[in-house]
């Protein structure tokens, strides 16, 4: 059997789980943002309106502008189809569309979110395979000792007490923000601007996360070196290097990417602790604050971006991996 | 043609001494806890295109001695002396680059225990194979590599197209197969087999035993067979060295070692084999267990499990010494025990 036939094959039966999957998670968001708070609490979205005089009629008439007249059935496919094409519907808060002020905030969390774990991901590896080469040595015990302490900080801590010494105390970097106000007109100036605003919280990810994910591949690494079939590529008369890139890191990869994979959607949701903390004008903060104000349209389109993200993700992580490993393609 | 007969011919006539071992030494160092002496004191020498069988218990030190040859030792083991001459030259005296170079693989090469995980999950059997023969022929051309795998899966049994499937394709015994074709990528001068047959069933494990039986008549090959299996080594051997906690115990002919054991371990090892020609008897396990090498036993090793033994067997630690011609043993009483059976 060819390769390309039998990954297409693969590939072609994913695509049918991950689109089964998509189809249950809009179920259940359905299920939990719209049928659970109208017709199981009784709240009515009218409330949000907060005008206490409005008439009966009035409220019939905001029901009916949220399509809750219609049989539960035909307001999913709006539902469904609505999110699809982008039209999320208007914060209950700003009264403004969601989908504008979601394109607002969206490159910001990208910037803080995307840059923080590359960084993380590079230097964890680094140290990893550092750590896992020169095993026993101090440097792994320093990495081991420093990643297990750091680890036992929540991100939040880590995130405060950055701000307070860099940003409180010795006043190096700013205490809130995106971007300072007004914004610098020039774009250089702009763009410096933003990296000192960006400097903290990114710190803060990267130190939360690189020790764990260097341990994740230290460990990785040591089990793998375990195995017999280093043991024969080294009796075959390879060097260490050749044995740690052309054979332990094609077993060690599938596993880094699945992490990755499952870490990539988790962008939003680790943005909202760091987002808040620093008020940060991304798309995690804005999803705690909506949460917390019921403002039902943002959760339902923060959480349907989530939701493909995680699906799209997972699938790109499924063909790389098939592509690494025959074993999980042909079997 | 893998090797030229002439040169086959060649090489056998003259028969040189082509690997010994002397005294070799190498211990375990666990920390807090001090050495495991896995390989204390052993000697043996190899002639081209014989084979030598290595028997012993689990933990006897028989596979710590094969990754020692190929220097390929985890970091808390230490080769505390005797040395590993291959023509001539201590290989563990060689710089470590040039021994990766030129001795690993190209002059000995393992057949390994575990055939299940021997080769890399995944990549492709015979770019592993190829990949042997590529680190040390830089020169040669993937395509010319390839059709040498091609010669050497057909050598071993295997449909040469079988080279692309992936390990988890084929079934053990062809795994196995494929780890001896590998074995053999680079004509080496010795093969350490290490249980080559553990693992597979007793139809294959006849197969495999019959493959190497043959490629090392075929190919003059100088193999050192280690298992924990009597039977199967002297089906391979000509010559038999018997392992026990670190030390040789005997060491001979394959033919004076079963028919006239003169070591006790021996003489319970053979005993603990059922015979099917013989009267119909229980199983004889030796008993008690292997000895801690941490702390190994005064004066003979074997002393706690011996019926035969007596105070110098306590006090002393006997030398190996040549009994009958080309027979050698570690015993203080092997003389007086000469024909007495154990058990």
């Amino acid at each position: 059997m060819s390769t390309t036939s039998s990954l297409l094959r693969y590939m072609a039966r994913r695509a049918v789980d991950r689109v089964a999957v998509l189809f249950l998670s809009l179920v259940l968001q359905f299920l939990l943002l719209r049928v659970l708070p109208y017709y199981v609490l009784g709240i009515d979205p009218s409330f949000f309106f907060l005008n206490p005089n409005l008439t009966e009629t009035q409220r019939e008439l905001i029901r009916k502008q949220f399509g809750l007249d219609e049989p539960l059935f035909s307001q999913f496919v709006k539902y469904v189809l609505c999110l699809f094409t982008g039209r999320l519907g208007y914060s209950f808060y700003t009264r403004r569309p969601v989908i504008s002020e979601l394109l607002e905030r969206l490159p910001n969390t990208i910037l803080l979110l995307g840059t923080s774990t590359i960084l993380t991901i590079i230097i964890g590896l680094i140290i990893g395979i550092i750590a896992v080469s020169k095993r026993g040595s101090r440097f792994d015990a320093t990495v081991i000792g420093t990643s297990i302490f750091i680890s036992a900080f929540p991100v939040f801590y880590i995130g405060l007490l950055l701000l307070l010494i860099f940003g409180f105390y010795l006043r190096w970097f700013p205490l809130a923000g995106t971007v300072s106000r007004p914004p610098p007109k020039d774009p250089v100036a702009y763009l410096a601007d933003v990296l000192w605003h960006l400097a903290l919280p990114l710190t803060t990810i990267v130190v939360a996360g690189a020790g764990g994910f260097a341990l994740f591949i230290r460990n990785l690494f040591l089990t793998q070196l375990g195995e017999d079939y280093v043991l024969t590529a080294r009796a075959k008369g390879l060097s260490e290097r050749e044995v740690m890139y052309k054979h332990v890191m094609r077993n060690v990869l599938p596993p880094v990417i699945n992490i990755l994979a499952l870490e990539l959607p988790g962008i939003i949701s680790g943005a909202v602790v760091v987002e808040t903390v620093f008020s940060w004008y991304g798309v995690g903060r804005w999803l705690f604050d909506a949460a917390m104000q019921f403002d039902y349209p943002v959760v339902q389109a923060v959480l349907f971006i989530q939701v493909v993200l995680t699906i799209v993700s997972l699938y790109i992580a499924d063909l790389v991996i098939a592509i690494l490993d025959p074993r999980v393609r042909l079997r | 043609m893998l090797f030229p007969d002439t040169v086959a011919i060649a090489l056998g006539a003259c028969n040189v001494m082509l690997f010994e071992v002397r005294d070799l030494k190498m211990y375990y160092e666990i920390i807090g806890k001090g050495l495991v002496r896995a390989v204390d004191g052993v000697s043996f020498s190899l002639e081209r295109g014989e084979t030598l069988g290595i028997v012993g218990e689990s933990g006897c030190g028989k596979s710590s001695l094969a990754l020692t040859i190929l220097r390929l030792l985890p970091a808390n083991a230490k080769v505390l002396g005797g040395e590993v001459l291959l023509d001539g030259v201590n290989i563990l005296k060689m710089d470590l680059e040039k021994f990766r170079r030129e001795v690993r693989w190209r002059r000995i090469s393992l057949i390994f225990q575990s055939a299940m995980n021997a080769l890399n999950p995944v990549i492709r059997v015979g770019d592993q194979i190829a990949e042997a023969i590529m680190i040390h022929d830089k020169g040669i051309r993937k395509n010319e590599a390839m059709k040498r795998v091609k010669e050497l899966l057909a050598l071993v049994g295997i449909d040469p197209s079988r080279a692309k499937s992936y390990p988890f394709e084929l079934s053990g015994g062809m795994r196995q197969r494929v780890v001896i074709a590998m074995a053999l990528a680079l004509n080496p001068d010795i093969v350490i087999a290490d249980e080559p047959t553990t693992a597979l069933d007793v139809v294959v494990q006849a197969q495999i035993l019959k493959l190497i039986k043959d490629l090392q008549r075929k190919l003059r090959l100088s193999v050192i067979v280690i298992s924990h299996d009597i039977s199967m080594v002297s089906e391979l051997s000509n010559k038999i060295a018997v392992m026990y906690a670190g030390q040789i115990v005997e060491y001979g002919d394959i033919k004076d070692v079963f028919y006239n054991p003169l070591h006790p371990y021996t003489k319970a090892l053979l005993y603990a084999v059922p015979s099917i020609r013989g009267k119909r008897r229980r199983l004889n396990p030796i008993p008690g267990a292997p000895p801690d090498l941490l702390r190994p036993p005064s004066g003979c090793r074997f002393h706690p499990r011996c019926p035969f033994k007596t105070d110098i067997c306590i006090k002393e630690m006997p030398e190996l010494i040549e009994a009958d011609e080309g027979h050698f043993v570690r015993c203080h009483r092997f003389e007086e025990l000469r024909g007495v059976a154990f058990g």
